[in-house]
């Protein structure tokens, strides 16, 4: 019966710890990472105001106006940015009509720029997409628990080595060596007899 | 006279719309469902310690199970207050974005008088009438 209890109260209480972790995650987390996201694209713009403030580009001009719109659109509409988004843009023949003949007026507005104004503003470009990207990745719970392990797999797959010969150089190398890398050594010896 | 809008555009701006609308109602959908899936698991956890078990022998198992209950109950601790500091950083951030704005938008818009903008509010959240 006390085991019984025990299970019960254990039960309620990871119930409870899931609930509260299942909020934390849909509301507060993705709050920070809408609040994360805009920080970045007024940095972005701020960037695009210094390129114009600078004059290296008009105020006026195409590029600089769709660029800006961009962002002020990625900002204001920075909490509804998620996967299902994508997937519902991404199957609407209309949407995606009318998104390419809008990128392609951008591209060409960007393209027709000296040539450092127009690699300054791909950049500016390119860092968009990445945080959108970085966004839809991780506000979606589906791409933590699959895509994310995935990542890490491979980057550990890829560049382990190189991982440990930049750790090796780590003050707390040693610390970590003493405690954890040498007792296993030690042990693996030791049962090889 | 301002410009009107082409039909292409009105269109798509309502298409626009309507993938949004279905995206949040998709988002609900798993935010609400996962929650009431919870629910479901915690009043299972009641229903079984209701009826089969006595107010006694909870306090049996409370006890047994105090060591852990008390860390348990530190770690909630710790979490509520970690929450509570954060949301009181995120309104500090806001009250400082509502008094540096302005000053921001003033210089900027004495260089480029047709400044666009984000159309956020003063302390930078979202507008009521842009969510969801």
């Amino acid at each position: 019966m006390m085991e019984t209890t025990a299970l019960g109260l254990t039960a309620l209480s990871t119930t409870l710890s899931l609930l509260a972790l299942w909020a934390l995650f849909h509301w507060l987390y993705r709050d920070y990472r809408v609040d994360l996201f805009r920080q970045r694209m007024f940095t972005l713009r701020d960037q695009l105001f210094d390129i114009a403030a600078s004059g290296r580009i008009a105020f006026d001009d195409p590029a600089y106006g769709k660029l800006r719109s961009m962002i002020n659109g990625y900002i204001r509409f920075a909490h509804r940015i998620n996967l299902p988004l994508l997937l519902f843009a991404s199957r609407s023949r209309h949407a995606l009509s009318q998104g390419a003949h809008q990128i392609t007026q951008l591209t060409t507005a960007v393209r027709a720029q000296p040539a450092e104004t127009a690699r300054d503003l791909d950049r500016i470009i390119s860092q968009t997409h990445w945080y959108v990207a970085e966004q839809l990745i991780l506000t979606s719970l589906l791409m933590w628990l699959v895509l994310l392990p995935i990542a890490a797999y491979a980057i550990v797959r890829t560049l382990g080595d190189k991982i440990l010969k930049v750790m090796r150089g780590w003050p707390a190398w040693r610390w970590l060596k003493t405690h954890f890398i040498d007792p296993l050594d030690s042990a693996a010896l030791t049962a090889a007899g | 006279m301002a410009k009107q809008p082409s039909k292409a555009a009105l269109d798509a701006g309502v298409e626009v719309q309507r993938i949004q609308a279905r995206a949040a109602v998709t988002l609900a959908a798993i935010r609400w469902l996962g929650l009431a899936v919870l629910a479901y698991f915690g009043y299972r956890s009641v229903d079984t310690l209701a009826g089969r078990t006595t107010l006694a022998s909870i306090g049996v198992g409370i006890s047994v199970l105090g060591k852990v209950y008390i860390s348990e109950a530190v770690a909630w601790l710790f979490g509520v207050t970690g929450i509570g500091y954060g949301l009181r950083q995120r309104a500090l951030r806001h009250n400082v974005i509502a008094r540096l704005s302005p000053a921001v938008r003033e210089r900027e818009q004495a260089l480029d008088p047709k400044r666009t903008s984000s159309q956020l509010t003063e302390r930078g959240r979202t507008k009521p009438q842009d969510e969801p």
